[in-house]
């Protein structure tokens, strides 16, 4: 009686040879679904229509050239532009006050653009966009 | 003589219990391997302090060549590009957070204003709010 009980547990026993390969393949599904790389940029919600025009008109605007940045009549570096969009204090300000216009030039590139766009960003406010057209989004 | 040269011989057996599981990794090695990469191949602009972008739930890229993309399909121009991002937005709830409106904006540091200007318009327009991609430059400078 004793024998054939061994007999039959030992029939039934698991097969475990696959089990780590079951884990490789779990290990590897998570490598690839996990994502450490985080994208970095500038999240701009840029105002349509009348709520750009809402800036004020005291306000100085940033004109962007392919030689430069004037901050109203000034030509200012990006850090000298920075510096004078902090002193503004426009997160204290309402969220409609906070809006900076800005122009480019024809020729400008992406990463001249986008200087002051993380310089806007930077300071608190939205910018909002003169277009060709001579309106502002 | 016979009997004892068929004693001597040892049995062969090759195991093929993983043999299964093989394929499956060879499988997935494939698969990997083709997967299509979404997104356009740019070197994107650098600047200093910024922060991290959510994962992107559209995706609009322009390479060097200043060719568009809207996730992996080409686009012709910014009406395109708006016509997408308001058809796509449409489909969320009205109640969703506004990070599930943020259209990742991804483009080439050298591409000129004439090019992307409408484009970020466009995504304006379509009610997205644009999360543009840079890259990290840490202290401001210049």
């Amino acid at each position: 009686m004793a024998r054939r009980r061994r007999k039959r547990r030992l029939a039934g026993f698991p097969d475990l040879t696959s089990f780590s390969d079951i884990a490789f393949l779990l290990i590897i599904y998570f490598i690839l679904a996990t994502s450490l790389h985080q994208v970095a940029g500038l999240r701009t919600d840029m105002p349509a229509g009348q709520k750009a025009r809402q800036a004020k008109a005291e306000q100085k605007a940033i004109t962007l050239h392919v030689d430069g940045i004037l901050w109203g009549r000034q030509e200012v570096s990006v850090r000298q532009l920075r510096e004078e969009l902090v002193r503004l204090e426009l997160p204290a300000r309402d969220p409609n006050d906070r809006v900076v216009q800005f122009e480019a030039k024809g020729g400008v590139s992406w990463q001249q653009y986008y200087d002051v766009l993380a310089a806007i960003e930077h300071a608190g406010g939205t910018p909002g966009i003169v277009t060709d057209a001579g309106g502002s989004r | 003589m016979r009997r004892s040269r068929r004693r001597r011989r040892p049995k062969i057996t090759i195991p093929t219990t993983s043999m299964g599981d093989i394929a499956f990794l060879l499988i997935i090695f494939f698969i990997i391997c083709s997967t299509k990469k979404v997104g356009v191949t740019v070197t994107p602009p650098r600047a200093p302090g910024l922060g991290e972008l959510p994962k992107p739930n559209i995706y609009v890229g322009v390479d060097a060549n200043e060719v568009i993309h809207v996730d992996t399909r080409e686009v012709f121009g910014p009406g395109q590009v708006e016509a997408e991002v308001s058809r796509r937005l449409a489909r969320l709830d009205p109640n969703a957070p506004s990070e599930k409106r943020i259209v990742i904006f991804e483009c080439d540091q050298s591409v000129k204003k004439e090019v992307f200007e409408p484009i970020l318009e466009a995504i304006a327009k379509g009610g997205g709010i644009i999360g543009a991609v840079g890259t990290d430059s840490g202290q401001p400078g210049r």
